[in-house]
């Protein structure tokens, strides 16, 4: 990939750092949050353009998608709308400045770093490495491959991370147990468009989580269109998503399924996750299944934990 | 100009602009939001240079799915977190009068 750049690149590339620029310097919290989801849909469609397909799904799913509406709960809920900056416009100038003075640098840095090893006698990444080992790890999907079997472990502390995220979300609940509202009266349309949209966007994560072996998709994605539809289903009021048993299974899933890989790993082959040849496509399959659930029930969980607690005293006046 | 020089020049910058702003800002949702720009920063120059090389490298690709999980962790505890310090200290120096003032100060 080392292409010249297109016109295209340089216009996404551009509106990229401008819609940052707005998301960091907006001079209210709205103004920052509307840039973000600008922002982050720009950079998804940046990721598409230099071939990290995977990233840019994820990135529109989970980085903007799930984090767009925690921010805009968060701004909905607060009641004060502060202005952002208080020190005023000189103050945010010369943040300004030294921040495109210190990514300069970076820019430049990295730029210069990148040509240094860049001799074209032999390869500097892993991609020959995990395209050798691929056929090995049940899916023919390298990015999937890497995740799910030879880098299994950063997948899994990845799922511990999560799981402490929503231990701590849960942990500040107001009252333990209570079950987080859903919108008053949701009204006909509210109510016949959910009932309409949820079966669709199933159906989306299933096929997400499936197509993830062969192509671009996987856990990851599906698991943001399931926490999406869970979000919807009980803001709807169509389906209630409280704290009991049921839901504290589902947000251990994919921790328990995985810790089950590893002792089998250890079991059969005398090796921590180890995973290859035959069983290892139906196992990931299964392993994504629990995955999906558990990011799905994570994330939504998270966003109603975020959206919870507050008097929407705003909402009111 | 290759397409990695770009990308990293964008990376640098996001990187750059983001964390400054995070450490001069005092608004607790910017600075949340400026963490976020700062980490997809981050996150374009580990892919930007992998791919220098002409097979796609799926390593750096994974590591940036998982990054983009793990920041939307960070930011689900960190508005939660806003949340407690902002809403209920409110409401607890509204019910306790101006005793407890200092906690719902936001900092």
């Amino acid at each position: 990939m080392g292409a010249a750049v297109g016109a295209e690149h340089v216009a996404v590339a551009t509106a990229v750092v401008l819609s940052a620029g707005v998301a960091l310097y907006g001079a209210r919290r709205f103004v920052t949050v509307v840039g973000f989801l600008v922002f982050g849909a720009l950079l998804s469609l940046y990721w598409g353009l230099i071939g990290a397909p995977d990233v840019a799904l994820a990135e529109a799913a989970i980085g903007t998608g799930v984090t767009g509406a925690l921010f805009v709960a968060a701004i909905t809920l607060l009641v004060r709308d502060p202005a952002v900056a208080p020190g005023g416009i000189p103050s945010a100038l010369l943040s300004l400045g030294a921040g495109a003075v210190l990514g300069a640098v970076i820019g430049r840095g990295l730029t210069r770093a990148a040509t240094v090893p860049a001799v074209d006698s032999h390869d500097p990444g892993l991609g020959a490495a995990v395209e050798e080992v691929l056929p090995e790890t049940g899916v023919s999907h390298p990015v999937t491959g890497v995740l799910l079997n030879l880098r299994s472990f950063d997948t899994l502390m990845e799922m511990v991370v999560l799981l402490a995220a929503v231990a701590v979300a849960l942990a500040f609940l107001p009252v333990v147990g209570a079950p987080w509202d859903p919108i008053p009266s949701p009204g006909p349309i509210l109510d016949r468009s959910v009932r309409v949209v949820a079966p669709f966007l199933l159906l989306l994560a299933g096929w997400l989580l499936v197509a993830g072996s062969t192509r671009p998709g996987g856990a990851f994605q599906s698991g943001a269109v399931l926490a999406a539809t869970l979000i919807l289903v009980h803001l709807g009021g169509v389906w209630t998503l409280r704290v009991r048993p049921m839901l504290l299974l589902a947000l251990s899933a994919g921790v328990a399924a995985f810790v089950l890989v590893a002792v089998a790993g250890v079991v059969g082959a005398g090796s921590w996750l180890h995973l290859r040849g035959a069983p290892a496509g139906p196992v990931i399959l299964a392993l994504e299944i629990a995955l999906t659930i558990t990011i799905g029930a994570s994330l939504a969980t998270l966003y109603l934990a975020a959206n919870s607690g507050g008097r929407p005293s705003r909402s009111e006046t | 100009m290759t397409v990695v020089d770009l990308t990293l020049w964008v990376a640098g910058l996001l990187a750059g602009l983001g964390v400054v702003r995070m450490l001069t800002v005092q608004d607790l949702i910017a600075r949340l939001v400026a963490l976020n720009v700062t980490g997809a920063g981050t996150l374009l120059a580990l892919v930007g240079l992998s791919v220098r090389t002409g097979v796609v490298d799926a390593v750096p690709q994974a590591l940036a799915l998982t990054g983009i999980v793990i920041t939307l962790a960070f930011t689900g505890v960190g508005v939660v977190l806003v949340r407690v310090i902002e809403v209920d200290a409110e409401e607890v120096s509204g019910n306790a009068g101006a005793g407890s003032d200092d906690a719902g100060r936001p900092r």
